[in-house]
């Protein structure tokens, strides 16, 4: 919180946290409109929640299960068409472990920081 | 009459019938895209060939099948969102410029089994998250009203094809209202139906716990035929509800020769509502909904409606939901929140826009997303992961599905006194382009009526019940009362909606409409030297 009782944002993290390479130029304004938009919804810390039960879905829900039975599926021709870049039955991305490098998750070091 | 011009009821009776081919339909509709488009934007793809190719089957299975089919040779648009096997569905986004789906998404199978046209797919903010089309990665769609205005959102393309008569009926999706809110705008009957009334599967999420597919109709047993062809179980779909699907239209009764024939009209009667009529109806107006900044003649206009309703013998009630002003701040934490999860998937890897030239994976995906997402996108991305970072979880995202349990409960208390319950649906008429896009707040207000029924997962229902002037012109715009039910009760909102709608008798609103067009002077009608219904 600052000195306003705002939430302040940290942008950049919170950009790499949403795997948005944002430009420096856009990094400003989106702080601004999203700190507005923070004070905003702090309208519900108004509220005693004290003892309320979250309310997860919309309707009451029960997990279902199908049969488990084979049935037709997408091909992989199909399911792979509109892949941006593909090797015969691989969708193909650019290097993620780097020469000399130790393996990597791909989670940037801060697969931790979200729910 | 021209086919654009004909209800959905009307097309499928005359082509089940054999007094018109499917094809013949079809042109006529391709004729009136090629004459509105270039003015009102709606259509993001038209799929001309595909069009009277499908026609063309549905023709082969009339002839051989001898069957009758709810909706045969009806052209429907679609929201851009709901995936249409080999036709572009890009969801208003340039991150999925191109995207062919491979297969159909469950409501459009379902349109298709009944023997409606995929005509195109409707433009929209982009994901859905919006309120006037000018999210929209591509162009904003105009409002047939006044193209200066915006046709509302996030599925205005399909309201405005709609209005423009481009398609007989449409669908869109509703997250917050945006089927409501486009219907407002543009004259038109929307649904936005039960959670887990209709089948997501193949829909794009935005978010799980609220998205709903609705339906839009220029009256109401076209919306009601539609919404009874799209509604049931699909396994596909686990919170699709497995209960019975009624006949919704079947329930309205005058409307077997295109509704409009004046059954009802103006008696007093209950003859309109079906079955059980408005008598005895217990209608609650909760006041909390006439606080939100409602502009007078809107207000007018809907206590004019509840006027109505207790004339017919309804019991009409203020009541109070206490916690209806938390719905916005409730909203705009719990649908960031399931978007900022549900959006991962757009990363440039299976589909989709992928930046070139990045050297490793992590630099592609943050390329891809910057490239590819608009600015709300992003804003919603990024509000959502930081509700739910560590640290901030408990204070956002736990404290919203708190206080969503609360407003549920309002909900729960009104229904145990009230069959239905009256609202507006919008504040206003439709905005002017540009006149709320520097203003985020303001845009988020525009669902303020609608974001409590998707929160509480209830039906509710857009209908239009008056024409406002504005800029003490020669304009008028439509203004609409929303009617909300208990889980499952969308035949409700039918029947006492079609009652509304036949003792209000608005002119023009059955029929295709473009400011432009002169049969659709409503000034005219509106002053009384005409009357044209």
């Amino acid at each position: 919180m600052g000195a306003d009782g705002r939430s302040q944002v940290d942008i950049g993290h919170l950009a790499t946290l949403a795997r948005l390479n944002l430009k420096p130029e856009e990094c400003a304004k989106f702080q601004e409109q999203i700190e507005d938009i923070l004070a905003y919804v702090d309208k519900l810390s108004q509220l005693n929640v004290d003892g309320v039960e979250p309310m997860t879905t919309a309707l009451p829900m029960i997990n279902v299960f199908r049969d488990d039975t084979p049935h037709e599926t997408l091909s992989r021709d199909e399911a792979m068409r509109n892949a941006p870049d593909k090797e015969g039955a691989f969708f193909k991305v650019p290097r993620i472990i780097q020469d000399g490098e130790a393996p990597d998750d791909g989670e940037g070091g801060d697969s931790n920081a979200s729910k | 009459m021209r086919p654009n011009e004909m209800s959905a009821r009307q097309i499928a009776r005359v082509v089940n019938r054999g007094e018109m081919s499917p094809t013949e339909i079809v042109g006529d509709f391709l004729k009136k895209i090629a004459e509105t488009e270039p003015e009102y934007h709606a259509y993001i793809t038209v799929t001309q060939e595909d069009a009277l190719r499908q026609a063309a089957e549905v023709a082969d299975r009339l002839v051989k099948g001898g069957e009758k089919l709810p909706l045969a040779g009806v052209p429907v648009a679609v929201k851009d969102n709901i995936c249409t096997k080999g036709v572009q569905t890009t969801c208003g986004s340039k991150i999925l410029a191109g995207f062919v789906p491979p297969y159909d998404a469950t409501v459009v199978a379902k349109l298709r089994e009944a023997g409606a046209i995929i005509i195109g797919k409707t433009n929209m903010d982009e994901f859905a998250m919006g309120s006037s089309t000018e999210n929209s990665g591509y162009f904003t769609s105009r409002n047939p009203y006044d193209p200066a205005r915006v046709p509302g959102g996030s599925s205005g393309g399909s309201a405005v094809a709609v209005r423009c008569g481009s398609a007989a009926v449409g669908l869109g999706t509703e997250t917050g209202g945006s089927v409501r809110q486009p219907a407002a705008f543009c004259g038109l009957v929307g649904l936005k139906p039960t959670y887990g009334r209709v089948s997501r599967y193949g829909v794009a999420a935005f978010a799980s716990s609220l998205d709903q597919v609705g339906t839009f109709g220029r009256d109401i047993a076209d919306c009601a035929l539609l919404s009874s062809v799209i509604s049931g179980y699909d396994a596909n779909d686990s919170t699709a509800l497995d209960a019975p699907v009624p006949l919704y239209h079947e329930l309205l009764s005058g409307t077997e020769n295109g509704a409009g024939t004046g059954v009802g009209a103006g008696t007093g009667t209950v003859v309109g509502a079906g079955v059980d009529g408005i008598r005895g109806l217990r209608v609650g107006v909760p006041k909390e909904y006439f606080q939100t900044g409602v502009e007078p003649e809107v207000a007018a206009a809907v206590r004019h409606c509840l006027d109505i309703l207790s004339a017919m013998g309804a019991i009409v009630e203020e009541t109070t939901m206490p916690h209806t002003e938390y719905a916005l701040p409730v909203y705009y934490v719990i649908a960031p929140a399931e978007a900022s999860s549900n959006l991962a998937r757009y990363d440039g890897v299976r589909y989709g826009w992928r930046s070139g030239n990045s050297p490793n994976v992590m630099e592609m995906y943050c390329n891809t997303r910057d490239e590819g997402f608009g600015p709300e996108v992003k804003r919603r991305i990024m509000i959502g992961t930081y509700a739910l970072s560590s640290g901030y979880y408990e204070a956002y995202y736990l404290r919203a599905m708190k206080v969503r349990r609360l407003i549920r409960d309002d909900f729960d208390a009104a229904f145990k006194r009230y069959d239905v319950l009256v609202t507006p649906t919008t504040t206003a008429p439709a905005f002017k382009i540009g006149e709320l896009s520097e203003d985020l707040l303001a845009m988020y207000r525009s669902d303020i009526c609608t974001a409590t029924a998707n929160l509480a997962g209830i039906p509710a229902l857009s209908m239009p019940c008056k024409f406002v002037k504005v800029g003490g012109g020669r304009q008028y715009l439509p203004v609409s009362v929303q009617l909300m039910a208990n889980v499952l009760r969308e035949d409700l909102l039918f029947r006492v909606g079609y009652a509304l709608q036949e003792e209000l008798a608005l002119p023009g609103l059955k029929q295709p409409y473009t400011h432009l067009q002169p049969q659709g002077d409503l000034y005219t009608q509106l002053e009384g030297r005409g009357d044209r219904r």
